[in-house]
């Protein structure tokens, strides 16, 4: 049996003075785990590490039980390998098909009838079976992020590196987003970064916590939730006792910190166990009201 | 009034057309399910080779796609296809050395209540049409019925463009007579 | 429309069982009324249609090859190598143009200027450097990290495009030395000097992550020396001469060499 699983263990990076990843050790199954942090936490890096594009300083990396430091393993890593960048480039004259065909053939698909087929079958996977032959620049932003993840899908990857895959898109493309990588053929290990918490209740088993190139919580949403039990209390107006505080709906303020006594408690989120964990570097603007 | 209303929701053919000028395989999708099955069927009336009447089907199809932009409202789109589909039939026709492909009419005589059904007066164009020869109906059928001028005519019966001319008088010459 | 064929009478269209005036009519009626069409497409296999839809769908997405990659099949490289080729940036219209161009300026100073062929002499090698650099910097392929990330990226899709790139180049060149004043072999003697320069790009790039850094340092000091040697040498085009050549030749394989060993750094980068 293949090992299918990732294994991290004190990964170091730095660019020039500044340091990226801090003595970063984690391992990952088969399912989806989210990595979740604030922009600069080192998700990218990471994440590059994990897709073999980046060497660390120093550390190990095990990815379906291969070291990718070796070329001849990298290569079959990169055999079972679906990458999705933050920001991926497009040829903009090509049509979506043909990029998806280009990078098909960069996965060694060299039969072309196979090859069309498999481009077909992804292309359908994320809902653009319809427009295969509109040439990227026509193609809307959010449709162009579902070519980048329909690429990423090709070949049935084992192991699925995603980099803010829902950034910048509205709350229905993020469900549709979900349902794709929640209904995928086999099980593979699937990492995704984001900074929203509830593509994280959404989709994840597991949840990772990065912050200042650093992890912080290992473990289920469930558990997240809990690191920050009794620690959550609403008022109506301003606590400054509190570490963070936001105005709800309702207009009341929910405070998170350590509770005055009688307070009223209120029952604890990811979004208040997150932001706790990470204080004031967190993105607010990923935390629903 | 039931039938008139679903098809209100339903995008027309026109609008159809134009997804695929904007590049829409879903919209190419839709118009083939609604006009490839009556094209192959009126194809199959000409030839009688299945395996090339499919080869025009498909051609028709792509060459819907690739000329989607070119419509301009000039008749209905089923017409429109219908040029295509045919004149597909007659390149892959062209320079092959055959008998006309077209006949296939075992069809009966038609019976009274088939005229009557066809509403109109056909009752003495009907007899007249069945009364003339299999190949001057051919060529009356291709070019008054399909569209194609007298050498495409002749592309896809395999005779000369004159051959095709003298014809058609004669059919015209036999129908009035008929008639008279 | 205020008539329609009953079902039967369809029926035996289908069948190809009426005669030819009815089925005239029918034809007629189908083009007009799409009700009819509708009843008619549910007398249609489902089997054949279906199979043409999947030759039309597959027929109309299918990528269109560029010119370029035509001519590569039909030399004989395989469709997906042509593919990965005809994408790099550097076998575009406009940088050939500007190679042209500059070729073109060069072979009219050797026929009309006092200088000869140095100005081409000096250029040709350029050419090659140049269109490497293009081919496989990281802003030129707009995937890169894609790329980078799939078995087949790396350090041999970089070989696959600096090589077409530099026997574009040197094609190029070639075809330009035919239009040169009869200078003897002299006017081949760019070749060597072409790949040795090609091969430092290559490999002065697994030293440092911009490629156009390393073309730019060895244009410069290319032309330099070439000047020096022209100025401080008694013999003419000493650059060029049988010891230059020799040299340029060891040049090329010692970087061919480093190339190799260092591959990886194509594979595997240490910062992005």
């Amino acid at each position: 049996m293949e090992d299918a699983s990732l294994r991290v263990e004190a990964i170091e990076k730095r660019f020039g003075s500044v340091p990226a990843l801090n003595g970063v050790t984690m391992d990952a199954g088969p399912g989806i785990t989210g990595l979740l942090g604030p922009n600069g936490a080192g998700k990218t890096t990471l994440l590059r590490m994990l897709a073999t594009v980046l060497a660390p300083d120093s550390g190990t990396l095990q990815l379906l039980g291969l070291d990718p430091t070796r070329s001849a393993e990298r290569v079959e890593i990169r055999r079972r390998l679906g990458y999705m960048p933050q920001e991926p480039g497009f040829y903009r004259s090509f049509t979506a098909f043909e990029f998806v065909d280009y990078v098909a053939i960069l996965k060694e698909m060299t039969d072309r009838d196979e090859r069309h087929r498999e481009v077909r079958r992804v292309l359908d996977a994320v809902g653009l079976g319809d427009v295969s032959t509109r040439k990227v620049r026509a193609l809307s932003g959010g449709m162009r992020q579902r070519l980048a993840l329909a690429q990423a899908l090709l070949r049935d990857p084992d192991l699925l590196v995603l980099d803010e895959p829902t950034a910048g898109l509205d709350p229905e493309q993020r469900l549709r987003f979900r349902e794709i990588v929640s209904q995928l053929p086999h099980r593979p290990v699937v990492i995704l970064s984001t900074h929203q918490t509830e593509d994280v209740t959404a989709l994840c088993e597991r949840v990772v916590v990065l912050a200042e190139g650093a992890i912080r919580f290992d473990g289920t949403p469930v558990e997240l939730a809990r690191t920050a039990e009794d620690r959550v209390w609403i008022r109506e107006d301003r606590d400054d006792r509190a570490v963070l505080s936001w105005r709800m709906g309702d207009g009341r303020y929910r405070h998170i910190g350590d509770p005055p006594p009688g307070a009223a408690l209120s029952p604890a989120t990811i979004d208040d166990a997150y932001l706790l964990m990470v204080g004031g570097t967190a993105d607010r603007e990923g935390v629903a009201a | 009034m039931g039938i008139d209303d679903e098809r209100k929701l339903e995008p027309s053919d026109e609008e159809l057309l134009r997804g695929i000028g904007d590049g829409h395989t879903g919209a190419l999708r839709a118009l083939y399910d609604r006009h490839a099955p009556w094209v192959l069927l009126r194809l199959s009336r000409r030839c009688s080779d299945p395996q090339l009447v499919e080869e025009v089907v498909q051609d028709t199809f792509v060459g819907v796609w690739k000329g989607a932009r070119r419509y301009r409202g000039q008749g209905p789109v089923a017409a429109w296809v219908w040029g295509i589909a045919i004149r597909r039939l007659v390149d892959r026709l062209r320079g092959r050395a055959r008998l006309p492909q077209l006949l296939r009419e075992r069809g009966a005589e038609p019976s009274a209540e088939d005229l009557v059904l066809l509403g109109v007066e056909y009752g003495d164009l009907a007899g007249a049409i069945n009364g003339l020869s299999p190949e001057l109906r051919a060529v009356l059928q291709a070019t008054v019925l399909d569209g194609l001028s007298m050498r495409e005519a002749g592309q896809l019966l395999g005779i000369p463009t004159g051959t095709v001319k003298s014809r058609l008088m004669r059919a015209r010459r036999e129908l009035r007579e008929a008639l008279a | 429309m205020s008539w329609h064929a009953d079902t039967d009478l369809f029926d035996r269209y289908a069948r190809g069982q009426v005669d030819a005036a009815t089925a005239a009519s029918l034809e007629s009626h189908l083009v007009a009324c799409a009700h009819c069409r509708a009843r008619t497409s549910r007398m249609v296999e489902a089997e054949p249609l279906e199979r043409i839809w999947t030759e039309v769908r597959a027929d109309v997405e299918r990528p269109q090859l560029a010119l370029l990659e035509r001519l590569l099949s039909a030399a004989g490289l395989p469709e997906h190598t042509a593919r990965l080729v005809a994408v790099t940036p550097a076998l575009r219209a406009p940088w050939l143009l500007a190679v042209a161009v500059a070729l073109g300026f060069a072979v009219l100073a050797a026929h009309g200027g006092g200088g000869g062929p140095l100005a081409f002499l000096i250029l040709a090698p350029l050419v090659p450097v140049g269109g490497v650099a293009l081919a496989y910097r990281n802003s030129a392929d707009p995937a890169y990290e894609i790329a980078l990330a799939s078995p087949g990226g790396g350090f041999r899709l970089v070989m696959l495009r600096a090589g077409a790139v530099a026997l574009a180049s040197i094609a190029i060149v070639g075809v330009a030395t035919v239009l040169l004043p009869d200078v003897g072999w002299t006017a081949v003697g760019w070749l060597l000097p072409c790949l040795a320069l090609s091969m430092l790009t290559l490999a002065g790039s697994t030293a440092s992550a911009s490629p156009v850094t390393v073309a730019s340092v060895l244009a410069g000091a290319w032309v330099l020396g070439v000047l020096v040697a022209e100025r401080v040498a008694e013999q003419q085009y000493l650059a060029f001469g049988a010891g230059a050549q020799v040299l340029f030749g060891a040049l090329a394989v010692g970087a061919a060499v480093v190339l190799v060993l260092r591959r990886d750094r194509f594979e595997l980068r240490t910062r992005i």
